[in-house]
């Protein structure tokens, strides 16, 4: 029986599959790693992203929050309603508890009328 | 031609090994060489591209499992400096971050630095074209330009072109209320560290993340009520400097607390140096008059005053060669409360001359005059004590000579007189209802009332009528003290002051108003004394704030409708 001079034995030929495999597999797994790296990255820019758009936000409100401030100072108020609406600062004399007022208006309470029906 | 090596043909093994020489074999084995040299080339070549091969996957691997891809980051101080916002006791904004761009420029991105220049200071006409020219020529990589830009600012910035500009964001403390309660506030500097006021004081809080906000105990509408007379009566009695404090009695809160002339903390750099004086906490004076409810509870204490006895103030009193007088003199012997009514200061040095040196002393060290006042502030000064306690200092700091305090501290001792005897370190924190806090007790709760009623006479029959607002039944003490320069008192430089507390049945609140140097105005009839300028403000300021501290009159309703009836519907 002639044996080919350069034929290669079983064992090589396995151990020659089971390392193309596994670089398969190695190739394979980065391949997929590498996928699942990019889409974290992209998730990774979306926060970004999400987290400027909520610091703008936070910004947005902060601003807000200083204008309202800003329209609210009592000196700004004073101003405007002395301009626009003549009022002032009230006397003390003329400072009503609601027992008080409500006692001033018992009183303005009108009087059975008893003449009614009289000719 | 390269010899070669003898080799074992595997075809001759089964006839048992047997050996050709290669030369004998080269000329009809050029193929088999050939072929030879083919595979060694293969091998070569599969072994490179093997290499490359492992060298690529090496670094997909390192790329996709290790390595984190650099964030292109055109300003990298996006990251805001943290410091918290400062609200009053309600709620009500004071000051906050916001975030604005700050120019800077590479100068070595610079191609024409004159150009440049003369562009930026087009556009910014406040900066100095000397000074941007120095710093495009300089030799790094990174100058500021202008910092904290207006939006306005940034656009004409953008507008120019210039390659080497650029923004960072950075964030700036604002004071949305202006100049109301800056004393207290305080500010930062660019850097946001606190340099001032409860900025300072609360500095290391604020910068933590877990500080969202800092409630301070004053009270916005008070403290704008409070500066709002307070600036009324500067311009009014063309006072040099003029503070005022609304405290609560009960449990040390600072509700306001001003000083004049105040300044923006939006820009204190813009502002006169002296303006950024807290004078409320920081100025020491000879307040006069007001400290004589210290030595009205000292008679009381130590018991020198009989009951009934009059004081002889209306004759002559010397003390070491110097004649005490008063500015109201009495042809006749009086009580110990129209001592303080009628503002006896030969009553009232009678009385600590009576008690002696080591009972007064002892007292004001109760009532915290000795010391400076412990609130959270940095801004508390120290008093001014006499350097040498002889009896005429005795009698002189019985009226409020020869002793320098803060309005602040008066204000704190004045509150423990009226609040029980307690003393209570003041805040400027809000402290929750029911909590507990510093105090001790200083006087007796029977002195504390007696000062309470004595304090109301001096309103109701006294100096401090011009305090007296209908309904709130204040209570209070004038101060007139002339100024001690070069050496001597000043008949015409005053400083007036004025302890306002009400109302009457519970004490609650307490103002305090000072004038440095008042001058006497169209409706004071030529007297620029405390009762004319002092307690007039005092008297505003409680009429305006008492409303909204909840204080109800104790007015009649027939009074009311009477006073109505009478001013005829006016404001």
């Amino acid at each position: 029986m002639s044996v080919h001079p350069y034929r290669r034995s079983t064992l090589g030929r396995i151990n020659r599959i089971g390392w193309a495999f596994l670089m398969l597999v190695g190739l394979a797994l980065i391949v997929v790693l590498f996928f699942i790296k990019t889409r974290a990255l992209e998730a990774r820019a979306e926060v970004r992203q999400l987290q400027r758009v909520l610091d703008a936000s936070q910004a947005s409100v902060k601003m807000l929050e200083v204008e309202i401030a800003h329209l609210e100072s009592p000196a700004r108020i004073r101003q405007l309603s002395e301009s626009y609406l003549d009022l002032h600062p009230v006397d003390a004399e003329r400072v009503l508890t609601m027992d008080e007022a409500a006692s001033s208006f018992a009183k303005e309470k009108p009087a059975p009328d008893n003449s009614a029906g009289e000719p | 031609m390269k010899k070669l090596k003898d080799i074992a043909l595997p075809e001759f093994e089964q006839n048992g090994p047997s050996f050709v020489t290669a030369s004998r074999l080269s000329a009809e084995d050029k193929e088999f060489v050939f072929i030879r040299q083919a595979r060694v080339r293969i091998i070569m070549g599969v072994c490179i591209f093997a290499l490359v091969l492992f060298l690529l996957i090496s670094r997909l691997a390192e790329i996709s499992m290790f390595r984190t891809p650099r964030v292109f980051t055109p300003m990298p101080s996006n990251v805001a400096k943290y410091r918290a916002d400062i609200v009053d006791r309600n709620g009500e904004l004071l000051a906050t971050n916001l975030d604005t761009y700050s120019l800077y420029a590479d100068p070595k991105e610079v191609w024409d630095a004159v150009a440049s220049t003369e562009a930026l200071t087009a556009a910014f006409p406040d900066l100095d074209a000397a000074i941007v020219e120095g710093l495009l020529n300089e030799d790094k990589q990174f100058v500021w330009i202008k910092r904290n830009l207006t939006p306005r600012e940034r656009q004409a910035a953008f507008a120019l072109g210039l390659p080497e500009l650029g923004f960072r964001i950075e964030p700036r403390r604002v004071y949305p209320r202006g100049r109301l309660a800056a004393h207290i506030l305080g500010h930062t500097d660019r850097d946001l560290i606190g340099i001032a006021g409860a900025e300072k004081a609360f500095d290391a809080e604020l910068r933590q993340v877990e500080t969202q906000v800092k409630y301070l105990s004053l009270d916005m509408r008070a403290q704008f009520i409070l500066e709002d007379e307070l600036r009324a009566g500067m311009e009014k009695y063309k006072a040099d400097a003029a503070s005022g404090i609304v405290l609560n009695v009960k449990n040390g809160e600072i509700l306001a607390l001003a000083s004049m002339p105040d300044y923006d903390a939006n820009q204190p750099g813009a502002e006169m140096p002296d303006n950024l004086l807290n004078r409320a906490s920081m100025q020491p004076y000879e307040l006069g008059s007001t400290f004589k409810p210290v030595t009205m509870a000292l008679a009381y204490e130590t018991g020198v005053v009989a009951k009934g006895e009059k004081l002889p103030v209306q004759n002559k009193l010397v003390v070491r060669k110097k004649s005490i007088r008063d500015d109201h003199p009495s042809p006749v012997a009086l009580g110990i409360w129209d001592v303080l009514a009628k503002s006896s200061n030969k009553g009232s040095a009678i009385i600590a001359l009576r008690a002696g040196r080591e009972k007064q002393e002892d007292l004001l060290g109760r009532l915290g005059l000795l010391s400076r006042v412990p609130f959270e502030l940095h801004e508390s000064a120290a008093p001014i004590l006499p350097q040498e306690w002889q009896n005429l200092t005795t009698a002189t700091i019985a009226y409020g000579h020869g002793i320098n305090v803060t309005p602040l501290a008066l204000s704190v001792a004045t509150a423990t007189l009226l609040n029980g005897g307690y003393y209570i370190e003041p805040t400027i924190l809000k402290r929750p209802e029911g909590g507990l806090y510093p105090k001790r007790r200083a006087v007796s709760p029977e002195i504390s009332r007696t000062i309470v009623d004595m304090m109301r006479y001096v309103v109701t029959d006294g100096t401090g009528g011009n305090a007296d607002i209908s309904g709130y039944e204040v209570m209070g003490k004038t101060g007139t003290a002339e100024k001690f320069i070069d050496g001597a008192y000043v008949t015409n430089r005053l400083v007036t002051s004025f302890s306002a507390a009400f109302p009457h049945r519970d004490p609650n609140y307490l103002v305090f108003i000072v004038y440095d140097e008042p001058k006497a105005a169209a409706d004071t009839y030529g007297f620029a004394g405390a009762g004319w300028n002092a307690a007039r403000t005092a008297g505003a300021v409680v009429e305006r704030i008492a409303p909204i501290l909840g204080v109800s009159r104790t007015t009649k309703l027939a009074e009311v409708e009477a006073k109505s009836a009478s001013i005829g519907g006016g404001r």
